[in-house]
């Protein structure tokens, strides 16, 4: 059954609608999601979504310019948007008394942003800038190398979701509202308003304003057809550094798999479990002492679009062929044993365990009431969840791992010094195996 | 074998009720006028064990999670020059085996519980924290009173754990901002240990032995010299026996507390600059200003100041920086809550065009031009301010951290009268402060050049 302090509407325009009362602190956050994240990006304008979010709150057509962030930031609201792979979000906090005007404001970042030219090539110089500062960090670096192989054929998922800075430099403020036009509209948004709100309150104001939202220009939402590699692929970037930087995986699952609560629980075996109890931190760290910082995950990044099976460790360059040939240890070997019980049982007691974290700020139930929309998950989920995990067995992790794990047509991309010898890292520690 | 029979008892003790919890969450009708109060300093209460540790316990009836943490006076402060490190060296080190949980069993014990834990190490003291739904936290104590007094230091395992620790020093390293604060805390702070970084000089965790690191965990961790802080759903008496259980038999040791005694104060005679070294893709610059701790009843004013400079777009820095000047792209400040004087950071990212020279000069303008601070502009600050004091405390672990902070910095009411502190601010305030803090002599300036 649907939670009594819960409240849902969908409205005549497509827009939905969730009110959750949550009245322990003086303090609201207003969540607006949008069904259209990089992934709906034009192939050549990687950074287009990120840039239209980012000014959004750089003016409207009733606050045009800086008169719009006054208007916002006098009542001291927290405001942030970002960018997903699927998804684009606009969040606001603030207390009780400013509910009806953050409302209002809300929509007018989304009804009518301004997209003004001045203040869009003030903001672009501002994230070229900021992308160039990004090739400073290795993880960055990596990460997106990582992404544009195991994405190959879906090029908006392959680029950085900032863009690049020629990307950047090749867009306009015509560009911004055509994205605007095209994928902002009412059937693909939800708006969440979590904390100490009264949903009837929040519903009224919510129809003054997004209630005669409609956009008879909405494209249709781009779609891919994805497949996992089928050979290895190496790559490697060499950067001045202390640490080599390692991602060592593949294309990963949808949310909507039907394996994904064996993965969960996989995932907290493997390398994704709180602390440094799952196998990757204990062994890498703590017992060779390899690292500060190594796991793995494949659940974490599943969405609608499958994310990414990542095992990562950041470590010393003489260390990488050592760390490389660990990581890809513990794989093989979650796909040729089956896990002990204990660490089976102790993975599926943190699971549903701490699932009551889902819940404990404002932002928090905000985002797992979006995914409750976005994967039509039941109502009584809660209460499922953990049978779902119960009933993963040793088999099931097995074929599970068998099925979504590969330990030979992987993308490993390195980066960070030359290896011990002066030679890079993969030729210093692979030979000739390295294509 | 000891640490097996302990994890056998705990499961034994914390049989999972999933769904009961989820109901609880999601079915709750809230009480709005019960809750309320709940940041008020009544809604904590504490006592003192009677081996002289004291217990602060924040009862929050709204979510069924219990947060615990237990901080120590031991951190940087407390170093001396030559084993600097030796504090976050010892914080890994508390997970790495008692006489009762061996080696990985507190993570193991945490996540069979379904619950968290982590600990973090700053310039005044250490924090080890857990997180549990309120069914099963009492892992939590037990672990917590017995590695207070009963850590085993594993000569294997100290070197391992020493070479995870360079890992983390060098991770930093490749961070040019971090690289390029390191050096201005150097120069701010010559003989005072907030000059000195928290994780350690390499040669100085490289040179730690066990027996050291044994005789600072003596001095360090003892029950008088902590303070437990406990917040959430917990069952008052139920507490109350649990804390004797486990905090009531051990005998409070001899020697003095560790006292916060207050650091030199800083005498620099500005603007030093200081230039990293850091391979960096855009022009960085740190300046750093020394700000009032958080006992200096300049800090509240200084709070406001702060949002008044670099919060939001019309703040003051960001338009004359950023949206007036093509310098500089990126604007960020931190003021921290330390117990000694500490430094007030602003960090800006450049254009690759940008001047560094009238940056600097620019910025020094702009703090020395507070007098035309209009009353929309002093309103518009508190206000973000105020939403932020509440955001600060959303969470039980949040709520537990900054309780634990101010408490043993002898200041929680302070948490409590902040948000009035906040209202009463004037202009005139602001003014004072700004011409005492901001001046360009209290500068250091940190550049960082492509």
């Amino acid at each position: 059954m649907l939670p009594r302090s819960i409240v849902r509407e969908e409205q005549a325009n497509g827009m939905v609608w969730i009110a959750c009362p949550n009245r322990r602190l003086p303090l609201i956050s207003l969540n607006f999601f949008l069904l259209a994240g990089k992934d709906q990006n034009p192939d050549r304008l990687p950074g287009l979504a990120t840039m239209t979010s980012r000014l959004l709150n750089e003016g409207s057509r009733n606050y045009p310019g800086l008169r719009f962030s006054e208007e916002m930031e006098k009542l001291g609201v927290e405001f942030s948007s970002f960018v997903e792979r699927e998804i684009t979000g606009i969040s606001l906090q603030f207390l009780p008394e400013h509910l009806e005007p953050s409302v209002m404001l809300l929509a007018e970042m989304v009804r009518r942003p301004e997209f003004s030219e001045r203040r869009f090539e003030q903001e672009r110089v501002r994230v070229q800038n900021h992308v160039r500062s990004l090739e400073d960090d290795s993880q960055v670096v990596c990460s997106q190398l990582f992404n544009s192989a195991i994405y190959e054929g879906s090029p908006p998922l392959q680029h950085p979701t900032l863009g690049t800075l020629e990307s950047l430099q090749a867009l306009s403020a015509d560009d911004l509202k055509k994205f605007h036009r095209g994928q902002y509209s009412p059937e693909r948004s939800c708006l969440i308003g979590a904390g100490d709100l009264d949903p009837e309150r929040l519903f009224s104001i919510c129809r003054r304003h997004f209630a005669d939202w409609s956009n008879p220009q909405a494209e249709r939402l781009r779609t891919f057809r994805f497949q996992r590699q089928s050979a290895p692929r190496f790559i490697e970037r060499k950067m001045d550094k202390e640490q080599t930087v390692v991602y060592l995986g593949h294309l990963g699952v949808p949310r909507t798999d039907p394996d994904f609560y064996a993965l969960q629980v996989l995932d907290a075996i493997l390398g994704g479990g709180p602390g440094f109890a799952s196998r990757i931190p204990s062994v890498l760290r703590d017992e060779l002492g390899l690292a500060y910082s190594t796991f793995s995950d494949l659940t974490g990044s599943s969405g609608i679009h499958p994310g990414r099976f990542v095992a990562f460790i950041s470590t010393s360059p003489e260390n990488a062929g050592r760390a490389i040939s660990a990581l890809s240890g513990q794989i093989e070997r979650i796909r040729s044993e089956p896990v002990d019980e204990e660490e089976l049982a102790t993975a599926k007691e943190f699971l549903t365990g701490s699932f009551v974290f889902e819940f404990q700020s404002n932002g928090n139930l905000a985002r797992f009431l979006l995914n409750r929309e976005l994967f039509a998950l039941p109502v009584d989920f809660p209460s499922r969840y953990a049978g779902w995990i119960r009933q993963v067995t040793r088999d099931r992790i097995l074929k599970v791992a068998r099925r979504h794990l590969d330990a030979v047509n992987y993308t490993m991309v390195v980066v960070g010094p030359s290896g011990a010898n002066g030679s890079p890292v993969l030729s210093a520690n692979f030979g000739d195996s390295v294509p | 074998m000891k640490g097996g029979r302990a994890l056998e008892k705990l499961k034994s003790d914390i049989l999972p009720s999933f769904e009961s919890i989820c109901m609880v969450i999601l079915d709750a009708d809230e009480s709005e006028e019960q809750l309320k109060p709940l940041l008020s300093l009544e809604a904590i209460q504490f006592r003192t064990c009677p081996n002289g540790l004291e217990v602060a316990t924040w009862e929050d009836p709204t979510q069924p999670l219990v947060s615990s943490v237990m901080l120590y006076r031991a951190g940087p402060r407390f170093e001396q020059p030559g084993s600097t490190g030796i504090s976050h060296f010892l914080e890994h080190m508390m997970f790495k085996g008692t006489s009762r949980f061996r080696k990985g069993e507190i993570d193991r014990i945490t996540a069979r519980s379904g619950g968290f834990n982590n600990a973090f190490t700053t310039f005044d003291y250490t924090a080890y924290y857990f997180q549990f739904a309120s069914d099963r936290w009492w892992p939590a104590l037990d672990i917590e009173a017995d590695r207070m007094r009963n850590l085993i230091l594993d000569p294997v395992e100290f070197e391992l754990e020493r070479l995870v620790i360079i890992e983390e020093l060098k991770m930093e390293l490749d961070n040019p901002w971090c690289g390029l604060r390191r050096m201005v805390e150097e120069a701010a702070f010559p003989d005072n240990p907030y000059g000195r970084p928290i994780i350690g000089y390499v040669q100085d965790v490289e040179g730690i032995r066990v027996d050291q690191m044994m005789s600072y965990y003596d001095r360090h961790y003892r029950p008088e010299n902590a303070l437990l802080v406990i917040v959430g759903n917990f069952e008052r008496l139920q507490l109350e026996k649990r804390l004797d259980d486990y905090f009531g038999s051990a005998e409070p040791f001899d020697a003095s507390p560790c006292l916060y005694r207050p650091l030199p104060r800083p005498a620099a005679a500005g603007p030093i600059r200081v230039e990293g070294e850091q391979k960096t893709q855009v022009p960085k610059m740190l300046a750093a200003f020394y700000s009032p701790s958080l006992r200096s009843r300049d800090f509240a004013p200084f709070l406001v100041l702060d949002k008044l400079l670099a919060e939001g777009k019309l703040c003051r820095l960001y338009q004359s920086l950023i949206e007036n000047d093509d310098q500089a792209t990126a604007l960020d400040a931190e003021l921290d809550e330390t117990f000694d004087s500490y430094l007030y950071l602003i960090r800006l990212e450049l254009s690759l065009e940008a001047d560094m020279e009238r940056v600097e000069e620019r910025l020094f303008e702009e703090l020395a031009d507070l007098n035309s601070i209009d009353e929309a502009e002093l309103e518009r600050s508190k206000n973000q301010l105020l939403t932020e004091l509440v955001s600060d405390l959303e969470t039980g672990l949040e709520r537990a951290v900054r309780c634990g902070h101010y408490r043993l910095f002898g200041k929680l009411q302070l948490l409590f009268e902040m948000p009035d502190r906040i209202r009463r601010v004037t202009v005139d305030r602001i003014r004072d402060v700004a011409s005492r803090y901001l001046r360009p002599n209290k500068a250091v300036v940190g550049r960082l050049q492509p």
